[in-house]
C-alpha cells in the first residue's frame, strides 16, 4: 500500500482531524493530502495555479465533501470526471447532508461511492476504515500513466 | 175559354158536343119557324084577299046603286070570322060606304082617295084594301083588318115543338156525347194518369195502356217509348248520380280531412306565430326582417330600445341605416353576392360587428342573420343584440384576469424565491448545523478512546452524556429536514401496492430488533393512488410507532388493512401496545409533540406531523384512537 497516496478535501478542520484520526485507527498508513476548498482540490488534481508545478502521483483515492467554499464538492466532481487526467480516480463522497438529490447527482456525475457523515462518530470511522481498504486494497486502479511502483 | 182550361178534358168533349148539337139545332129551328111565319102570312093574306074578294062581290051591287043598307048586310056576314075586327067599304071618291065592327064598336077608318090594293102588318094585325071590280071598273074598296092571333097561337105552338125537340135532343146529344167522349178522353186520362204517376212516384217503369191505331194510340206508343227512354236515361243519370254523390262523400271526406289538418296547422300556426311574435316583441334584442332589397320590412320593440329609431321611423328603410358607413360597400356587396351565388359569410353564423345608432353614436352588437324563402319571395331575418355590457364586462374580466395573472406570476415568483430560500436554508441546516454536532460527538469519542484511562468513572459518564444527546440533536434535524422535504417535494401519483410496502417495512423492523415476538397481519391487495415515496414514509412512520410503542410486552399483534366508508377507502394501522389517552389525541399530529417521556419511549415527535403532512397533500385526512394501555388505532384516507 505504499507510495499510494489519499486526498481529502475537507474545509472544516475538526472534520479533518477527526477523519485524519479514524483512518489512521483504521491502520491506514498511506499519505494523506488534505485540501480545505474545491478550487484548491482541482488546482492540485489538475496541476494548475498554486500546484501548476507538483511533480508528485495522482492520488489513489480521493474524499470529497460536498459542501465546500468557493467550488462546491459536486462542480470538483464533474471537473475531474471530465478532464482524462483525473477521470479514473475513484472518489468517494463525504457528506453530512441527508439531501438525496445529493447522492443522485454524486453518483451521475461518477462517484464511486458515499458515505454520509454520522453524527455518531464511531459509524463514521468504521465507514472510512471500510472504504478505504476497499479501494486501496481490494480495488485495483488502473496502471498509471507514469509507470510507478505497483 | 180560358174558362174551360181548367176544366177536365171529358167535360170539355161534353161541353163541346153540347154547344154544337145545341147551336145546330137552335139554327135548324129559326130556319123552320123563319119559314113558317112567311108561309103563314102568304097564305093569310091570300086567305084575307080571298074573303075580302068575296066580300066586294057581295057589296058590288050595293056599291053601284049607293044602297048603304045592302052593303051593311053583306058585311054583317063577316062577324062569322071571328079574327075579323073591322071591315068597311069605300065609294070610288073614298068615302065609307059602309063599315063593320065586331059588336058594332067604332073604328077609326082611314081615309082613302080613290082605290087601293095592298096589305100592311102592324104587330097585332093585318090590314087589306081589295079594290071592288064592277064590269071590269074599279067600283070601291073593301077595307078588311084582321087580328094576328092564328098565327101567335100557331107560332106558340112551333114554339112548344122547337122546345121538346130541343131538350129531347140535348138530352140525347148529352148521353151520346157522354159516351164517346169516353173513348177519346179515357186514353188520354189513362196517359195523363201515368204521366202524373210519373211525375209523382218519379217511377219511370210504370207505361200507359197500349190503345188502337189512331192518333191516340200513336201517342200513348210515342208516351211509353219516351218513358222508356227516360227510364234508361233515368237509370244512367242515377249511376252517375251515385257514382257522383259516392265521389263527392269521398271528396268531402278528404276534405274534412284536409279541412281538420289545416285548421289544426293554422291553429299551429297561429299559436306559434303568437308566441313568436309575443317573444319578438317583447324580446329585449331587435328582431328584424328585410326583403331583396335589404328594405326594412319588420321591426320589434327591442330596436327602438338599441338603435333610437321607432318601427314608423325605419320601415322601408335600408339595413344600412343601421351600420356605420364603412359597413354599407361591403353589406350591398355581400348581399348582391349573395342573391347570385346563395353564399354568404355571414348567413348562418353570429358575428360581432359595429352598429350605429338614431344620434350617429356606435355601439357594439351581436348579429345572426337567417334568410327563408315564401311564396313571396325570400326574405331575411336578423337578431340584433346590444352587447355594450357585455363587452363592458368582458374588458372587466380580461382585465381582472391579467391583473390576478401578474398577482399569480408575482406570487409564484415570490413563493419560487421562497422555496429556494428554504431548500438553500435546509440544505446549509443539514450541513452546517450537523458539523459542529459531528465535531462534538467525534472529541467526544476521541477523548473517551483516547484519554479515557485518566479520567474517572463520573467523567467518562459525562462524555456519554454528551455523545447521547449530540446524537439526538442529530436526529432531531434529520426528522426536521424530512419533514420539510415531504413539504416541498413535487406529488407523483400512481397507484401504489400499500400491502407489498407494508411488508417492505415490516422487514425493516424486524432487521432492526430480530428478538421481538410481534404477529403482523397484513391485508394482501391494499392498492392506493398517491406518491409512492410520501407513502412509505407513512407507513414506516404509522408501523414503526406500533412497534415501537408495543416494544415492552412479551408479544404484540399489528395489523395493515383497508375497508370502504361513505365511498372512500379508510386505511388503518392497529396495535395493541402502550395507546394514548383520547385526551391528548389532539397533540399527536403536532410537530415536535410527544405523549411519552423520552426515557420511556424514544423519538422526536416529528413523524406523525410528517404523515398528517403526507395525508394532507393527498388531500386526505388522518385520525387517531387509543386506550391507555390498550392499544391504539391510526385510520387515514387518501
Amino acid at each position: 500500500m505504499q507510495g499510494k497516496t489519499i486526498l481529502l478535501v475537507e474545509d472544516n478542520p475538526d472534520h479533518e482531524a477527526l477523519t485524519l484520526r479514524a483512518l489512521r485507527k483504521s491502520n491506514i498508513m498511506n499519505e494523506i493530502v488534505v485540501m480545505h476548498d474545491g478550487q484548491e482540490a482541482l488546482d492540485y488534481l489538475l496541476m494548475q495555479g498554486a500546484h501548476a508545478t507538483r511533480v508528485t502521483p495522482q492520488p489513489t483515492l480521493i474524499l470529497l465533501d460536498l459542501k465546500l467554499p468557493r467550488v462546491d464538492g459536486l462542480e470538483v466532481l464533474k471537473r475531474l470526471k471530465a478532464d482524462a487526467r483525473t477521470r479514473v480516480i475513484p472518489v468517494v463522497i463525504l457528506t453530512s447532508s441527508k439531501e438525496e438529490h445529493d447522492l443522485v447527482e454524486g453518483y451521475s456525475l461518477g462517484a464511486n461511492s458515499y458515505i454520509r457523515k454520522p453524527v455518531d462518530f464511531t459509524q463514521f470511522a468504521e465507514a472510512v476504515r471500510n472504504l478505504g481498504l476497499y479501494w486501496l486494497v481490494l480495488n485495483e486502479s488502473p496502471p498509471r500513466p507514469a509507470g510507478g511502483p505497483a | 175559354m180560358k174558362l174551360l182550361s181548367d176544366v177536365s178534358i171529358g167535360r170539355k168533349l161534353t161541353f163541346l158536343t153540347l154547344v154544337t148539337s145545341s147551336l145546330a139545332l137552335f139554327l135548324s129551328a129559326a130556319a123552320f119557324v123563319t119559314y113558317e111565319v112567311v108561309v103563314f102570312r102568304e097564305s093569310m093574306v091570300r086567305g084575307l084577299s080571298i074573303r075580302a074578294q068575296l066580300v066586294g062581290a057581295s057589296v058590288a051591287a050595293p056599291l053601284t046603286s049607293g044602297d048603304a043598307r045592302g052593303a051593311a048586310e053583306a058585311l054583317a056576314a063577316l062577324a062569322s070570322d071571328p079574327h075579323v075586327l073591322a071591315a068597311c067599304v069605300y065609294r070610288r071618291n073614298g068615302a065609307v060606304l059602309a063599315s063593320f065592327t065586331p059588336g058594332g064598336t067604332s073604328f077609326p077608318f082611314p081615309q082613302l082617295n080613290g082605290t087601293r090594293h095592298e096589305h100592311a102588318f102592324s104587330t097585332e094585325s093585318l090590314d087589306l084594301y081589295q079594290p071592288v071590280m064592277v064590269g071590269g071598273q074599279p067600283a070601291g074598296t073593301v077595307f078588311l083588318r084582321s087580328d094576328l092571333k092564328e098565327m101567335s097561337s100557331r107560332l106558340k105552338r112551333y114554339a112548344l115543338l122547337g122546345m121538346g125537340v130541343f131538350y129531347v135532343s140535348l138530352a140525347a146529344s148529352l148521353v151520346l156525347a157522354f159516351r164517346l167522349q169516353k173513348v177519346i178522353s179515357k186514353p188520354i186520362l189513362g196517359l195523363a194518369q201515368t204521366a202524373h204517376s210519373v211525375s209523382e212516384r218519379r217511377n219511370y217503369g210504370v207505361r200507359a195502356e197500349p190503345h188502337g191505331h189512331d192518333e191516340i194510340g200513336i201517342l200513348v206508343e210515342a208516351f211509353n217509348e219516351m218513358l222508356g227512354q227516360i227510364q234508361q236515361r233515368d237509370a244512367a243519370l242515377q249511376a252517375a248520380r251515385d257514382e257522383l254523390e259516392q265521389r263527392v262523400q269521398e271528396r268531402t271526406r278528404n276534405l274534412q280531412m284536409e279541412i281538420h289538418e289545416r285548421a289544426r296547422a293554422e291553429r299551429e300556426l297561429r299559436r306559434s306565430e303568437l308566441r313568436f311574435r309575443s317573444v319578438a316583441y317583447s324580446a329585449n334584442d331587435l328582431i328584424v326582417s328585410a326583403d331583396t332589397g335589404g328594405k326594412i320590412l319588420s321591426w320589434s320593440r327591442g330596436g327602438e330600445r338599441i338603435f333610437g329609431y321607432s318601427e314608423e321611423e325605419v320601415l322601408g328603410q335600408e339595413l344600412t341605416v343601421l351600420m356605420p358607413e364603412r359597413y354599407h360597400a361591403a353589406h350591398r356587396a355581400g348581399l348582391a353576392r349573395f342573391l347570385e351565388t346563395y353564399e354568404s359569410r355571414v348567413i348562418g353564423r353570429t358575428l360581432e360587428m359595429a352598429g350605429r345608432r338614431k344620434d350617429g353614436s356606435e355601439l357594439p352588437i351581436e348579429l345572426s342573420i337567417a334568410t327563408w324563402e315564401t311564396e313571396d319571395g325570400r326574405f331575411f331575418s336578423g337578431i340584433i343584440r346590444d352587447i355594450t355590457e357585455r363587452k363592458r364586462a368582458e374588458e372587466e374580466v380580461r382585465k381582472l384576469n391579467e391583473e390576478l395573472e401578474e398577482r399569480v406570476h408575482a406570487r409564484t415568483a415570490e413563493l419560487e424565491a421562497a422555496n429556494r430560500e428554504l431548500a438553500a436554508f435546509s440544505y446549509s441546516v443539514s450541513h452546517d448545523l450537523r458539523a459542529p454536532l459531528q465535531t462534538i460527538d467525534g472529541f467526544s469519542q476521541a477523548l473517551l478512546e483516547d484519554c479515557g484511562e485518566q479520567l474517572d468513572e463520573a467523567g467518562r459518564d459525562y462524555l456519554r452524556r454528551v455523545r447521547a444527546a449530540t446524537q439526538r440533536m442529530g436526529q432531531l434535524i434529520d426528522d426536521m429536514l424530512a419533514l420539510s422535504r415531504v413539504t416541498r417535494s413535487e406529488l407523483k401519483r400512481e397507484a401504489v401496492d400499500l400491502s407489498e410496502v407494508a411488508r417492505s417495512v415490516v422487514e425493516e423492523l424486524w432487521q432492526r430488533d430480530r428478538g421481538r415476538r410481534v404477529t403482523f397481519a397484513i391485508q394482501p391487495g391494499v392498492i392506493a393512488y398517491g406518491d409512492a415515496h410520501l407513502l412509505r414514509i407513512v407507513l414506516q412512520n404509522l408501523l414503526g410507532n406500533a412497534w415501537k410503542f408495543t416494544g415492552k410486552q412479551p408479544t404484540a399483534r399489528i395489523e395493515f388493512g383497508c375497508r370502504r366508508e361513505g365511498g372512500r377507502t379508510q386505511y388503518h394501522v392497529k396495535d395493541d401496545g402502550a395507546g394514548f389517552d383520547m385526551a391528548y389525541a389532539h397533540k399527536l399530529f403536532g410537530a415536535f409533540q410527544r405523549l411519552h417521556g423520552a426515557n420511556e419511549f424514544e423519538g422526536t415527535g416529528v413523524g406523525l406531523a410528517t404523515v398528517q403532512r403526507i395525508i394532507h397533500r393527498h388531500g386526505g385526512s388522518v385520525s387517531a384512537q387509543g386506550i391507555p394501555g390498550g392499544g391504539a388505532t391510526f385510520t387515514f384516507t387518501l
